[in-house]
C-alpha cells in the first residue's frame, strides 16, 4: 500500500499511513510523524514531570517501536495512537521507576488542605507549570488517565485500551485525579491570578 | 472536553480548573527539528534494514531457484523437461481410454491362425535329401 501522491498523506488515517510506510513509502512516515510526533512528546514530558530532554529520547523511542512494528500491523485491532500512548507510557513509567520518581497507585492520599499562597497576577504560563507541578504529585496513572482525557482530548474507551483497563475504572481514575488537582491548584489560586 | 466528569471537588470550580488545563494544552509540546531528524533517522534506518532482509529472503528463494534450474540443464533443458512432464500426466489421465479400446482388440481376440505353407515342396525336399 502507498500513497498515489504526497496530497493524499493528510486525509489518510494512521493506520494508511503506517501500512504505506511498511510497504516502503518514505512520505507517509514524515506524515505519520508530523501528526503523531507531537502528541508522543507532549504526553511523554507531562508524564515526566516536564523534562523535555528526557521526554524527547522516550518520544524517539516510541516512534522507533513504532516503525519497526509497521509490517505487523493489523489494521482494526487498535487505533495507531491508543498503542503510542501505552507504548510511551510504558516507557515513561519504566523511567519514573529506575529513577525513583514514580509513584504508584498506592500512594494516593486525599487531597491536602489548600494553603493560600502570595496574591499575584500570573499568566498562563505560570499556569501551566503549576498544573505540570500539580499533574507530577498524581500517582503515574491518575497522572496518565488525566492527561489523556483533559489535555489530549481522547475518549474514555479509548483510555481505557491504551491503560488496559474498563471504561468505568478510567471514568474513577480520572474522577479521582482531577480532584486531586482541584485541591493542589486551589491552593495557588490567588497566586496565579484567581480571586478567592 | 471535561463536561462528563460531574465532580472536581469543593475547592476549585470546574472552570477555573478547566483554565488550567486551556493553559496546559496552549503549552503543547512541539518536537523541534532535531528531534524530528532523529525520528525519521530511525525510521529509514528500520526501512532500509526491512528492505535489505527482504532482499537476502527474496535473494535465497531465488538463489534456490536458480541452483535447481542450473542442476537440470538451464531453462531450455526445463522446458524440454516440463513437456515431457506434461505429456506424461496426459497420457496418464487422457489417454487410457483410448489405449483401452485399442488393445481390446487386439488382445481380446480369439483368432486362430492357420498356418500358411509358403514353400509347399520343402517337406518333399528334405525328404528327398
Amino acid at each position: 500500500m502507498t500513497l498515489r501522491t504526497a496530497e493524499d498523506a493528510p486525509a489518510a488515517t494512521d493506520e494508511v499511513l503506517l501500512a504505506a510506510y511498511g510497504a516502503g513509502d518514505a512520505r507517509a512516515a514524515r506524515a505519520l510523524a508530523d501528526r503523531l510526533l507531537p502528541r508522543v512528546l507532549g504526553f511523554a514530558t507531562r508524564m515526566l514531570g516536564g523534562d523535555r530532554s528526557e521526554a524527547e529520547d522516550v518520544a524517539q523511542e516510541a516512534m522507533l517501536r513504532l516503525w519497526r512494528i509497521a509490517p505487523e500491523w493489523r489494521v482494526g485491532e487498535a487505533k495507531v495512537s491508543t498503542w503510542l500512548y501505552r507504548v510511551t507510557s510504558n516507557l515513561c513509567t519504566d523511567r519514573l521507576r529506575k529513577s525513583g520518581r514514580s509513584r504508584p497507585l498506592d500512594d494516593a492520599g486525599e487531597p491536602e488542605d489548600p494553603t493560600p499562597g502570595v496574591v499575584a497576577a500570573l499568566e498562563a504560563g505560570d499556569r501551566a507549570r503549576a498544573l505540570q507541578e500539580a499533574l507530577s504529585a498524581l500517582p503515574d496513572r491518575q497522572r496518565q488517565a488525566v492527561v489523556m482525557r483533559h489535555l489530549d482530548g481522547c475518549s474514555n474507551p479509548e483510555i481505557a485500551q491504551a491503560m488496559d483497563m474498563s471504561v468505568e475504572a478510567v471514568e474513577s481514575l480520572t474522577a479521582r485525579g482531577k480532584r486531586a488537582l482541584a485541591a493542589q491548584l486551589a491552593g495557588r489560586r490567588a497566586e496565579l491570578g484567581y480571586e478567592e | 472536553m471535561s463536561g462528563s466528569d460531574k465532580h472536581t471537588g469543593a475547592n476549585l470550580p470546574d472552570v477555573e480548573l478547566e483554565a488550567f488545563f486551556d493553559a496546559g494544552r496552549a503549552e503543547a509540546a512541539t518536537p523541534d527539528a532535531t528531534l524530528m531528524a532523529r525520528v525519521m533517522a530511525d525510521a529509514a534506518e528500520v526501512a532500509d534494514r526491512r528492505a535489505l532482509f527482504d532482499g537476502r529472503t527474496r535473494q535465497a528463494r531465488e538463489g534456490w531457484f536458480a541452483s535447481a534450474l542450473a542442476a537440470v540443464g538451464g531453462w531450455p533443458a526445463a522446458a524440454a523437461l516440463a513437456s515431457v512432464a506434461a505429456a506424461g500426466v496426459w497420457i496418464g489421465t487422457v489417454v487410457p481410454d483410448t489405449v483401452g479400446s485399442l488393445a481390446f482388440g487386439w488382445a481380446e481376440t480369439t483368432t486362430e491362425y492357420d498356418y500358411v505353407e509358403l514353400l509347399p515342396g520343402l517337406d518333399l525336399l528334405e525328404a528327398e535329401g
